[in-house]
């Protein structure tokens, strides 16, 4: 697979996290604007901040945790040169997941469904370390 | 070093990670289905998971933390061809010590001991990252 192809989902994984993250600021700014929150309540990362505002700092912090094992694999997969269509196709089934979870997240927020997307996504995620790890090891 | 002995550390890291998630993920899943929590008390990651999952789930993170120090460093040692028995051997001794942390942290929890084996991962990484760069710069 071209370096393109290999690649694409991570950016738009790394699309999403920006996304998110301009939408948290722009949901913090407008708390602060509105004297919903003073600065002082937030200086030390208290959970204070207005639901909607916290809906997409969690779903920010989301995508800076799990996302990392797919980004350390996507760099080891390039280097060792397994890149194939297996790769690229659950690259992009782990990151659709992480957008529908991000969507839930940042909107109705339903934990049940938040957490199926969720779940789907590591299991993808897994899969893909494995069959790496069986590849680096077996052939 | 071959690839599959530089990178065997690596995977193990990973391994004890998903470990965690999905351990973390069944002691939620029980504590929402025997109602000790409701979905509305954790939907915006209020801290109100019962103890057990709140360990293993501090756990998981903690892996999420340090780890990608590691993660970044071996694969700019991969990269750069300073991959040595050394680094594999280093790299060994701070995922057995991220392992013995883990499991105090999900069974006696017991702070002190937590502490010193975090605090010999850290010095471990430390000592990696400084011979890596010594070498690159000094080499």
């Amino acid at each position: 697979m071209s370096i393109q192809f290999a690649l694409a989902p991570l950016f738009v994984q790394v699309a999403l996290t920006f996304c998110v993250l301009l939408g948290m600021s722009l949901h913090r700014r407008r708390a602060v604007l509105d004297k919903k929150v003073k600065p002082k309540d937030i200086a030390l990362r208290q959970q204070k901040w207005p639901e909607r505002a916290t809906q997409y700092a969690n779903c920010y912090l989301n995508q800076l945790e799990l996302p990392v094992l797919f980004y350390v694999l996507t760099l080891l997969v390039l280097f060792t040169r397994q890149a194939d269509m297996f790769f690229v196709l659950m690259s992009w089934v782990f990151v659709i997941l992480r957008i529908v979870q991000a969507s839930i997240h940042v909107t109705v927020n339903h934990v049940k469904y938040r957490s199926y997307a969720f779940r789907a996504g590591t299991v993808v995620l897994c899969v893909m370390w494995i069959v790496f790890a069986l590849r680096i090891y077996l052939l | 070093m071959s690839l599959q002995a530089v990178l065997a550390p690596l995977f193990v890291q990973v391994a004890l990670t998903f470990a965690l998630l999905i351990s973390m993920a069944m002691q939620r899943g029980k504590a929402l289905t025997s109602k000790a929590v409701r979905y509305q008390d954790i939907a915006l990651r209020q801290q109100k998971w019962p103890e057990r999952a709140t360990q293993i789930a501090n756990a998981f993170h903690n892996q999420l933390e340090v780890p990608l120090l590691f993660y970044v460093l071996t694969i700019l040692v991969l990269f750069t061809r300073q991959a040595d028995l050394l680094f594999v051997l280093l790299a060994w001794v701070f995922v057995v010590l991220r392992i013995a942390q883990a499991y105090v942290h999900v069974t006696s929890n017991y702070v002190p001991h937590r502490g010193m084996l975090f605090g010999a991962g850290v010095l471990v990484l430390l000592a990696m990252w400084i011979a890596f760069a010594l070498r690159i710069f000094v080499l």
